[in-house]
């Protein structure tokens, strides 16, 4: 897997920060705060396996699976107050390396977290299942087979490889309610008020869910654009000082 | 939850930088703390008019033309009454437009109108706090000539300078017969005494180009400065900022420029795009390290590049760029962050004041980044929003001893 740490001369800095990128990103979405934070902590910037320069997993993982991976890398670093910062998708990974290695992480910051149910429209649930209904119908008549081929479902999983839909469809079928309600580390959970797809319902949900977390909406920011949010940024700031840096 | 405080950020403007100005002033925008402050934006278009509403967000929207002002709600600024407030011209759904108070001025202005002190002035008379310089120091320093004088009177090292007035009357003048008292070696520098960001300057290499480099300043200046060329030259930037309680100084930067004359304004704000337009809004802004310089080169939200904390400069030359540019900034009891440029003979290592920008463009935020101790795009904001309310505080104080001492009572 594909990491880099930065700045180079690290080992004075007391804070450690994992940057885990959303679905179908990179390391590079933190390039800004990476920077910003770089002479306080250490920053790992890092490709899941099948995203950026990391190879495609031979089958699908799961986001526990990918925690796994995140975990590897940090084992092999010289031990400190480690904080994981989650866009997205990455925020799953987050909640899974919590509950695997609780011991490994000090603090989670949420950036338009995901690893909730959305709460869906009426005509959603019925679009969906007539969606589903039709698939199956395909599946059943051979003569049917020809519209398979069809890519249907978000554009996330229209751009993905087979292997990674399989991991995809992995990670939106888990609701983390449940391990969310065991967290109880540090949390700063930041949501853009314009984000249609990590809504930020979320943040406030996760907020009564952990123990100590903390949830901020951001006024006119969307699912990407909070991640060079100056707000955002700041809010990071200010509870890496309040909480870590005493 | 207590009330929110309504901030209004004013971009645009009549001026050369209105288009910086919509950059800055979106950028500031979004640098607004939200969980404290309720922004809107409030821009002031080419003719003067003032609009509102969302879309005012939208780098797409600009220019605003005919088509796209039908997006946003032309208003009106109202003061004299009861409290000062916008209001919309278009009226409500029962005939009644609604006022829009709001509690701060967030100025992104860049050049006539905005930045030298007018509207400034505007907004104390209104009895609305702003952020930024009060309109003494704004005007001081978007005049050369003021600035320079007052450099002058406090030791701060500035370049001689000869200056042409363009006569009225008449659109016919001997240029020859003005341009007499230049005594300087040429090559020398021709600039307008009042506009800022490099518009107007020119090098002239001998009397002919003098002439044609006066009038060519006469078409937007009154005023000509003609000042000796400096060789081996280099600009060094820094930002100075009062409103965290002490005297604070940004990173120092060397703007790269593309010739080895002035820099102007295309190598300012046009360099590198090909249309000139600056990147996505929070793009990236670093690219790395150059090689063998430890000075970390960055390119701001405007496409021009720069070396920060470059480490070309000596100990004295930091110190001295400190030390004149708070003088200058606190000798005009300066607010906000104006960035103040100085130009160096790298050769001989000797440095002058070049100019005072009240507002520079995106708030040199990369320069505050950059500081030590870094200072946040967010926390630069909320510092100069906090410094514009300690003001109004101050002033109203003001107010209440000025009825002890009426004459009719």
């Amino acid at each position: 897997m594909f990491y880099i740490v930065q700045p180079k001369e690290k080992n004075k800095l007391p804070l450690r920060l994992v940057f885990v990128h959303g679905w179908g990103s990179s390391y590079q979405a933190f390039s800004s705060l990476a920077e910003y934070f770089s002479d306080e902590a250490e920053c790992v910037l890092l490709d899941l396996p099948g995203f950026g320069k990391s190879d495609e997993p031979k089958a699908p993982m799961s986001p526990a699976d990918y925690a796994e991976e995140v975990a590897k890398i940090i084992s092999k670093m010289p031990k400190k107050k480690t904080i994981i910062v989650g866009h997205s998708f990455g925020a799953r990974v987050a909640i899974h390396l919590y509950n695997l290695h609780k011991k490994s992480v000090d603090g989670l910051v949420f950036l338009a977290g995901a690893g909730l149910k959305k709460k869906r429209s009426l005509t959603f649930k019925i679009k969906a299942f007539c969606m589903k209904k039709a698939a199956r119908f395909i599946r059943r008549f051979s003569f049917l087979s020809f519209l398979k081929k069809v890519p249907m479902g978000s554009r996330d999983y229209k751009n993905a490889t087979p292997v990674m839909r399989g991991a995809l469809v992995m990670a939106v079928n888990e609701d983390l309610a449940e391990l969310a309600k065991d967290i109880s580390c540090p949390a700063l959970l930041v949501y853009g008020s314009d984000d249609n797809e990590t809504p930020s319902e979320f943040g406030r949900r996760y907020e009564g869910l952990m123990h100590d977390a903390k949830f901020f909406e951001i006024k006119g920011e969307n699912h990407l654009s909070i991640l060079n949010s100056p707000v955002a940024q700041n809010l990071i700031e200010e509870f890496l000082k309040a909480r870590f840096v005493c | 939850m207590e009330n929110k405080k309504k901030i209004a950020v004013f971009f645009g403007e009549r001026s050369f930088e209105h288009d910086i100005s919509i950059l800055t002033g979106l950028q500031a925008f979004r640098a607004i703390d939200t969980t404290k402050y309720e922004p809107f934006p409030v821009y002031v278009d080419l003719d003067g008019k003032w609009w509102t509403g969302e879309k005012l967000l939208d780098n797409s929207t600009y220019p605003l033309t005919k088509e796209k002002q039908k997006t946003v709600t032309p208003v009106e600024f109202r003061i004299g009454g009861e409290r000062a407030h916008i209001l919309p011209l278009k009226k409500g759904l029962f005939g009644k437009a609604k006022p829009i108070y709001f509690d701060f001025a967030f100025l992104a202005f860049h050049g006539g109108y905005g930045e030298d002190g007018l509207f400034q002035g505007l907004m104390e008379t209104a009895g609305i706090p702003y952020s930024g310089c009060r309109p003494l120091a704004a005007s001081v320093f978007m005049d050369k000539i003021a600035t320079k004088r007052v450099c002058k009177a406090i030791g701060v090292p500035v370049l001689d300078d000869v200056l042409i007035k363009r006569p009225e009357g008449s659109d016919f003048f001997d240029v020859e017969k003005l341009a007499k008292d230049v005594k300087f070696k040429f090559p020398v520098i021709v600039k307008p005494c009042s506009l800022g960001s490099s518009i107007g300057v020119s090098k002239a290499n001998n009397k002919e180009e003098l002439y044609a480099a006066i009038l060519k300043v006469f078409a937007l200046d009154s005023l000509a400065m003609v000042e000796p060329f400096v060789p081996n030259l280099e600009e060094y930037n820094v930002s100075v900022c009062n409103a965290f309680g002490e005297t604070r100084f940004s990173a120092i930067e060397r703007p790269i420029k593309n010739t080895d004359a002035v820099l102007s304004f295309e190598d300012k704000y046009k360099a590198g795009g090909k249309n000139g337009k600056a990147g996505k809004m929070g793009g990236a802004k670093t690219c790395g390290c150059k090689g063998g310089n430890s000075g970390r080169i960055s390119a701001g939200m405007l496409a021009m590049t720069r070396a920060l904390n470059p480490d070309e400069l000596s100990k004295k030359q930091v110190e001295n760029i400190k030390t004149w540019a708070a003088a200058i900034f606190n000798e005009l009891r300066a607010c906000g962050n104006a960035r103040i440029d100085f130009l160096c003979n790298t050769k001989t290592g000797q440095m002058w004041l070049g100019e005072v920008n009240p507002i520079p463009g995106s708030l040199s935020y990369f320069l505050w980044e950059a500081a030590k101790p870094k200072v946040g795009f967010t926390k630069l904001v909320n510092a100069l929003i906090e410094e514009g309310f300690r003001h109004e505080e101050r002033y109203s104080d003001f107010l209440k001893t000025i009825s002890d001492n009426r004459i009719f009572k």
